[in-house]
């Protein structure tokens, strides 16, 4: 069964103004907008024939999760003894997804998975797999991680370097074959495989690279790969992608089309 | 009638709680109605923890989750006959907080201006989720495909249903699958600003329940593909569903709708009727709306062929993303022993929950196919249907 990358959509901060203004997004975390902002541009084109699909899921992917909302219920506990519902509610893993659902009014499956920095291909893989064993017909792939700047001296020294994390949140809208037809457009690509090593030990996280990246990024790397490339119809591209600890993963691809 | 022969193969079971130690501890607290819930938690004593590190090499240094966890995977191993995880067997965790005893109270330190960047950060290395699936691949000297799920409350129920997709797809020969959490401040102070928590042991189903009790523990469960000289299987994983609520960010849905979905996929992956269940362990929290959201779909589902239902949260807690995993070692004792626990401090059913067989006491019965169900924040639920293996097709 082949799995179709219908559209992609990309988010970094400064998108963010016109969201912000939004009453809408009152309550909504910066990962929330980050991540609704990308998902939109996803699924604008097809978004009537997705509109309450029950046979759409979403994996999101986080590597630090809700951090920044995690850090701010912390510090309120910590100064005053005051824990706020609403942080606490916006605090885990799981909240960012949570509102993307709520928003979207999904009711097929939606999972949320973190792990470091292979978070990105664990989606695609995911996604890859729910697919293929007909659990959705459409999947959405959203993954977002955003900068902490109260936390951000220990998190350089946990990467070995002075470095400035970058944030973003980035989506792949997937679909079986069968989705595909519904959908009534072409294929971006066909996703083939996703590949990864396991990580070395337990801290692997030394002298990375990362500076202006974010741990979950795989997906916004493979958009950017597949913009600038040209993939012939007999081809199979492959993204590796250099991981701080020395490992690698691999994302391979086949042109698009019907 | 027979279960899916699609079927998965469950060889091995542990579980760590604030009943004690191993799976046989939390069955038999089950049974006897012992709580282990202190204050309105369910915390696991120190005394305990020291046990664990006691009985298992290696791991004196190791942090509350990471024992937690690993405890628990080395008794399902040993159960199943597993010497050790192949880079062609599968692991997947699931846990909403990780880590985070780790490094919380650190980060408060920090952020009130009592401590410095230098002592958080060897604390905050555990604050990224996937530490933990990296520490204990690592003290299993594991390689192979790994997966972190954090789904709220029914991110084990859905790393079962992962695991079962990663077996049929014959991804991985095997699957070491389950879920850890571990008590801390986010959770406990998070969840009693929300008005949710009890100080009192809870009812599920109760007229008079006042909330929750949270705890912690770990559940993990040794899963392989079933076949002709498998004579381990000690219960079959026949059908999982997934499914969201799409309504609101903590509250479940009034009706139940997506809770029902989930279930209905379940019931038609193991290919079985309604009326084929004997037993459902509900997800039965004792919080007001999760109990009348979830005794709602369980009655739609049902309708007039409805099977024994009932929740043992006043036993163990209420361990979050650990909690399916927890209680579907629960499912598989009553599979193996044909018994269905009843619900320790319902009393009184409420009559605004249209559930109407609580079991007044533990019943011995014939349990062919039993219904685990989990609802979650944000709207995530997951259901697994587990068959005793005589019934496959």
């Amino acid at each position: 069964m082949k799995t179709a990358i219908v559209s992609m959509g990309l988010s970094r901060g400064k998108d963010l103004e016109s969201i912000q203004k939004n009453p809408k997004f009152r309550k909504a975390t910066r990962n929330m907008m980050l991540a609704w902002t990308s998902l939109q541009e996803a699924i604008q084109p097809v978004a009537e024939k997705l509109h309450r699909a029950s046979d759409l899921a979403v994996i999101l992917g986080s590597g630090f999760g809700e951090l920044e909302v995690t850090k701010d219920f912390l510090k309120g506990l910590a100064e005053n003894g005051a824990a706020r519902p609403l942080l606490f509610q916006n605090s885990l893993h799981n909240s960012t997804l949570g509102f993307l659902a709520t928003q979207l009014e999904i009711t097929g499956p939606c999972i949320t998975v973190s792990n470091r920095c292979f978070t990105g291909e664990n989606c695609l893989e995911w996604a890859k797999n729910l697919l293929e064993t007909e659990q959705c017909r459409f999947c959405l792939v959203t993954t977002v991680d955003t900068q902490v700047a109260a936390l951000e001296e220990s998190l350089n020294q946990i990467y070995g370097e002075p470095l400035a994390l970058g944030e973003g949140a980035a989506t792949l809208l997937l679909a079986s074959s069968e989705g595909l037809r519904v959908l009534e457009r072409p294929a971006l690509a066909w996703l083939e495989e996703i590949e990864y090593e396991a990580a070395n030990g337990i801290e692997p996280e030394k002298k990375a690279s990362l500076a202006g990246h974010y741990e979950s990024d795989a997906i916004e790397k493979w958009i950017d790969a597949a913009r600038s490339r040209r993939v012939s119809d007999s081809e199979v591209e492959t993204l590796t992608l250099e991981k701080p600890d020395g490992t690698r993963s691999r994302i391979f691809w086949t042109k698009g089309g019907e | 009638m027979a279960a899916s022969s699609l079927a998965h193969c469950i060889s091995g079971i542990g579980a760590v709680s604030c009943v004690g130690i191993g799976a046989p501890a939390l069955w038999e607290a089950t049974l006897k109605e012992y709580s282990g819930i202190r204050d309105g938690l369910g915390t696991i004593s120190e005394d305990a923890t020291q046990e664990l590190r006691a009985s298992l090499k290696q791991s004196s240094t190791l942090e509350k989750p990471v024992l937690l966890a690993y405890a628990s995977m080395v008794e399902a191993m040993r159960m199943a006959g597993w010497s050790q995880l192949n880079d062609d067997d599968g692991l997947i965790l699931a846990t909403t907080t990780g880590q985070i005893p780790i490094w919380e109270n650190e980060a408060m330190h920090f952020l009130r201006g009592t401590s410095s960047a230098a002592k958080l950060t060897p604390k905050l290395r555990a604050q990224s989720l996937g530490s933990l699936r990296t520490e204990l691949a690592s003290l299993l000297g594991f390689r192979g495909r790994t997966l972190l799920v954090s789904s709220a409350c029914s991110a084990s129920t859905q790393a079962l249903a992962l695991a079962s997709l990663w077996l049929s797809q014959r991804k991985v020969k095997r699957c070491l699958v389950g879920g850890v959490e571990a008590l801390c401040n986010l959770t406990i102070e998070g969840f009693r600003s929300m008005q949710l928590l009890t100080t009192e042991a809870t009812a599920p189903f109760d007229a008079h329940r006042k909330g929750i009790n949270l705890s912690e523990g770990a559940a993990f469960i040794c899963l392989e593909t079933m076949s002709a000289k498998n004579s381990r299987a000690l219960a079959c994983l026949t059908g999982h569903g997934m499914s969201t609520d799409g309504y609101h960010m903590t509250a479940p849905h009034p009706e139940g709708s997506g809770s029902l979905l989930a279930m209905q996929s379940a019931l038609r992956m193991a290919r079985l009727q309604p009326s084929d269940i004997s037993w459902v362990h509900a997800h039965g929290t004792g919080s007001k709306h999760n109990d009348q959201s979830e005794g709602a779909a369980i009655a739609r589902l049902f309708e007039d062929n409805e099977p024994w239902v009932s929740s043992t949260k006043r036993i163990h807690g209420h361990a979050l993303g650990a909690s399916g995993a927890l209680e579907t070692v629960l499912c598989v004792k009553a599979l193996e022993k044909q018994v269905v626990p009843r619900t320790s401090g319902l009393e009184t059913p409420d009559p605004a929950i249209p559930l109407k067989k609580h079991p007044v006491a533990n019943i011995s019965m014939p349990i062919h196919h039993v219904l685990k169900n989990t609802l979650g924040f944000g709207g995530a639920n997951a259901a697994l249907v587990l068959s005793a293996p005589s019934r496959l097709a």
